[in-house]
């Protein structure tokens, strides 16, 4: 490559920590972290905002200290496979000059793994921290975006915004290199514009590059895009008189609609009070319906308008302006999912269940059965019988009563619900031997031997009297009864007896839905 | 300009030896031969391979460097028979390899070399251990030792060669002593541990030779040694020692 055409950032990375332009403090502290490796912690987060000097510290860190070093930053994937078997690897070994010999473990971007491709990476890298015998740094803009085991398991070196005074020697000094003629005010101004020296030093190639010369009408044109931040463009979607000002705010916000209406959601009734607030989330939830077609058909088309409702909509609907300060917060629905996330499938589990019972959908159980059964769950014998048809589970049952799993009223309706179970599946076996060899009630401990035989009578003709129950668990259920049928009786019983038993609603083997009659089939088994 | 035509087996046995460590290497052409370094993304394994004129039925190559994804490329050379001939040919104007064998035609698409990461510098190491033994019992040695852990001691004492690994539960040991060997040398004592992630990636290649050398010491990297393409290429590996932690 020619080395014209090298991006200055990168032909003026400093090579030595002494080089690094500005945060003094932070570099201090860095190089001693170096010297000192081996006692302390093995890793360093340096944080900081964008082009400040953190890559470059590191990488004029392992120059510094003769250490050689590896790279990884948000160009490669990063996932846990992987952070394993290169961080991972490179945490592990010494080098090729033995083992004292030092690798530095550069992991750039750290903030920035994606969720889904680099899936599991953060916590492999918390696990190389741990087990390193090699100095690791890690490089993060924001340093609340790594997950706290990890910012406890390193030291963290925050990285400040670099003087303008700074940035504008530093071009000076470029340009020297370069031989090329500059205005100071030209560079003064490309100083200013940002607090970010690598892209005043990109603006200064892109100004001087191939004319030898810089002044300040090269650099006049074109202003670098500032980022907004969110609680600007609350106040202008909330307070602002202009709505088209908003708009273009959230232009130049790095957000996207879906993520910009959980800030309105959630900072729209901490500004707008009554009939404002109605209105608001009345353009609110347009926009939101927006979104859903966003969603729903990957139309990302939809996205103008859902965000001309929840930004130009929103700052419409207020009428009355009100002084004072407003705080805003980020949106707490996702946290709230989070926390109600078991909830939830509780909730779920029982709208399944009352569904199956009622022939309704799961949606249609909940919004429409789920009420009622709650108002019968106030009477503790209704609440009883529910539980038993319903076969409900103990956190089900807490649902349903609003009450705490461990609760002793829940407790106790589930007891009872499960012994009313018991008793009739015991009924329904008894009736079933009724219909045995014997005619009359059974006597003590002849019901199972019914059963028995019952089981191998009907292994012949299992289809046509299988009711839906025993879709539960037919194939066990179907096993023990044909291994108690051959030990029987091999022979299948008289056949009078055979109709009866095809009328009865339902057979014995129903009992394995259940574990307590299950033991007493198993016991059965044993007696052969 | 480069035009080559070689056995393909032959020369996707020699290709597998760097591709084992990397995944996009640059090969470096003369008129003698071409050649490559690298080191793969940990940095704790290095790769030198070599392969003469000779090994090749004709090769006519100009100094040149080109970049080659080698997980394509063993794509490629994998539909190869084992007695097909293979033609290389590069095609300068397109910077397309392109490729014949068994009636098919491949072009395949080279990086940018200056897009790979720079060759390593090969350090020059003084060990004081030169074990020379088969190369399917290094790969046995490997093979058994990744029962029980994930790293491995080699080693020399009192004139025989070890291998050891010692799992959490588990431990194998396998010792060869001079006489099973081909050559052992040594002014003493050593043993350094190395990860079995690498070992097992490097015998894939290294377990098809005839004879290896191992050049061996005390927690320092390890060198194995050994030819390619029947004696006309040689390749290199240096293996970085793992950290023995308390």
């Amino acid at each position: 490559m020619c080395p014209d055409h090298l991006d200055w950032t990168e032909k003026y990375r400093p090579q030595s920590l002494g080089d690094v332009v500005g945060n003094d403090a932070a570099v201090k502290a860095l190089r001693q972290w170096a010297m000192t490796f081996g006692s302390g912690k093995r890793a360093v987060i340096l944080h900081g905002s964008p082009g400040v000097g953190k890559t470059s510290a590191a990488l004029a860190l392992a120059g510094d200290m003769g250490w050689e070093y590896i790279e990884m930053n948000a160009s490669d994937q990063r996932n846990k496979a992987i952070v394993q078997q290169i961080a991972g690897s490179a945490a592990k070994a010494g080098t090729f000059e033995g083992v004292a010999g030092r690798r530095l473990i550069v992991l750039d971007e750290a903030d920035n793994l994606s969720g889904n491709q680099d899936r599991g990476g953060e916590s492999a890298i918390l696990n190389v921290i741990k087990t390193t015998d090699q100095p690791i740094i890690l490089i993060a803009n924001d340093l609340y975006a790594l997950s706290k085991p990890l910012r406890d398991a390193a030291l963290t070196i925050p990285f400040r915004a670099i003087l303008s005074t700074s940035v504008a020697r530093t071009l000076r000094r470029i340009c020297a290199e370069e031989h090329i003629k500059c205005d100071p005010d030209a560079l003064m101004k490309i100083a200013e514009r940002t607090s970010d020296l690598r892209s005043a030093i990109n603006d200064l190639q892109a100004a001087a590059q191939g004319k030898g010369e810089v002044t300040l009408a090269d650099v006049a044109t074109g202003e670098r895009d500032v980022p907004e931040t969110i609680f600007r463009v609350m106040d202008l979607i909330f307070r602002g008189k202009d709505m088209m000002e908003a708009l273009k705010a959230t232009y130049d916000l790095d957000m996207n609609p879906e993520d910009l209406i959980g800030w309105v959601d959630e900072n729209l009734p901490r500004e707008y009070k009554d009939d404002d607030l109605e209105r608001g989330f009345e353009a609110a939830s347009r926009a939101d319906v927006y979104l859903g077609r966003v969603r729903r058909r990957m139309d990302y088309g939809m996205w103008r308008y859902a965000g001309f409702m929840q930004v130009c909509g929103v700052n419409r609907a207020r009428r009355r302006r009100s002084g004072g300060y407003t705080k805003y917060s980020p949106p707490t629905y996702w946290k709230k999912l989070g926390w109600t996330k078991a909830a939830r499938a509780t909730r779920d589990s029982v709208a399944a269940k009352i569904g199956k019972a009622c022939h309704a959908s799961k949606k249609e159980a909940r919004s429409s059965y789920m009420p009622m059964i709650q108002f019968l769950f106030e009477r503790e014998d209704l609440a009883i019988r529910l539980s038993a048809e319903l076969k409900l589970e103990e956190d089900e049952i807490a649902f349903l009563l609003g009450a705490k799993k461990a609760s002793k009223k829940v407790g106790e309706i589930y007891k009872k619900s499960r012994e009313l179970i018991v008793e009739e599946i015991e009924e329904d076996i008894d009736a079933f031997a009724r219909f045995g060899k014997y005619g009359g009630p059974p006597a003590e401990g002849e019901p199972r031997k019914a059963l028995i035989r019952a089981a191998g009578e009907e292994e012949e003709k299992p289809p046509a009297k299988k009711p839906e129950k025993l879709e539960a668990k037919p194939k066990r259920a179907r096993r023990k009864a044909r291994d108690g049928g051959e030990a029987a009786e091999p022979e299948p019983t008289a056949p009078e007896e055979t109709p009866a038993l095809q009328q009865l609603p339902e057979p014995p083997v129903e009992t394995a839905i259940t574990p307590e009659p299950d033991k007493k089939k198993q016991r059965t088994l044993f007696e052969f | 300009m480069f035009k080559a035509v070689i056995n393909a087996e032959v020369f996707k046995d020699a290709i597998e030896a760097v591709s084992t460590l990397v995944d996009e290497a640059k090969f470096r052409l003369t008129k003698d031969g071409m050649s490559a370094r690298a080191v793969d993304p940990a940095n704790v394994a290095m790769v030198a391979f070599d392969v003469n004129a000779k090994a090749f039925d004709t090769f006519e190559a100009t100094e040149g460097e080109i970049g080659i994804d080698l997980v394509r490329f063993m794509d490629i050379l994998g539909m190869a028979s084992k007695d097909d001939k293979l033609q290389l040919n590069l095609n300068e104007e397109t910077r397309k390899l392109e490729i014949r064998t068994g009636g098919l035609a491949y072009t395949l698409s080279l990086l940018d070399p200056s897009s790979i990461r720079k060759e390593p510098k090969v350090p020059s190491l003084e060990l004081p251990a030169k074990i020379v033994l088969n190369g399917t019992e290094l790969r046995r040695a490997v093979k058994a030792a990744e029962k029980v852990s994930d790293h491995m001691a080699l080693g020399v004492q009192d004139k025989t060669f070890y291998v050891e690994a010692e799992g959490d539960l588990d431990k194998v040991r396998l010792e060869i002593p001079e006489s099973s060997l081909v050559s052992l040398k040594s002014t003493g004592n050593v043993r350094s541990l190395f990860s079995l992630d690498y070992l097992n990636d490097i015998v894939k290649s290294l377990g098809k030779a005839e004879q290896v050398s191992i050049d061996l010491g005390s927690d320092y990297p390890v060198k194995f040694t050994f030819g390619i393409a029947g004696g006309n290429g040689t390749v290199v590996y240096l293996l970085a020692p793992r950290i023995e932690s308390e």
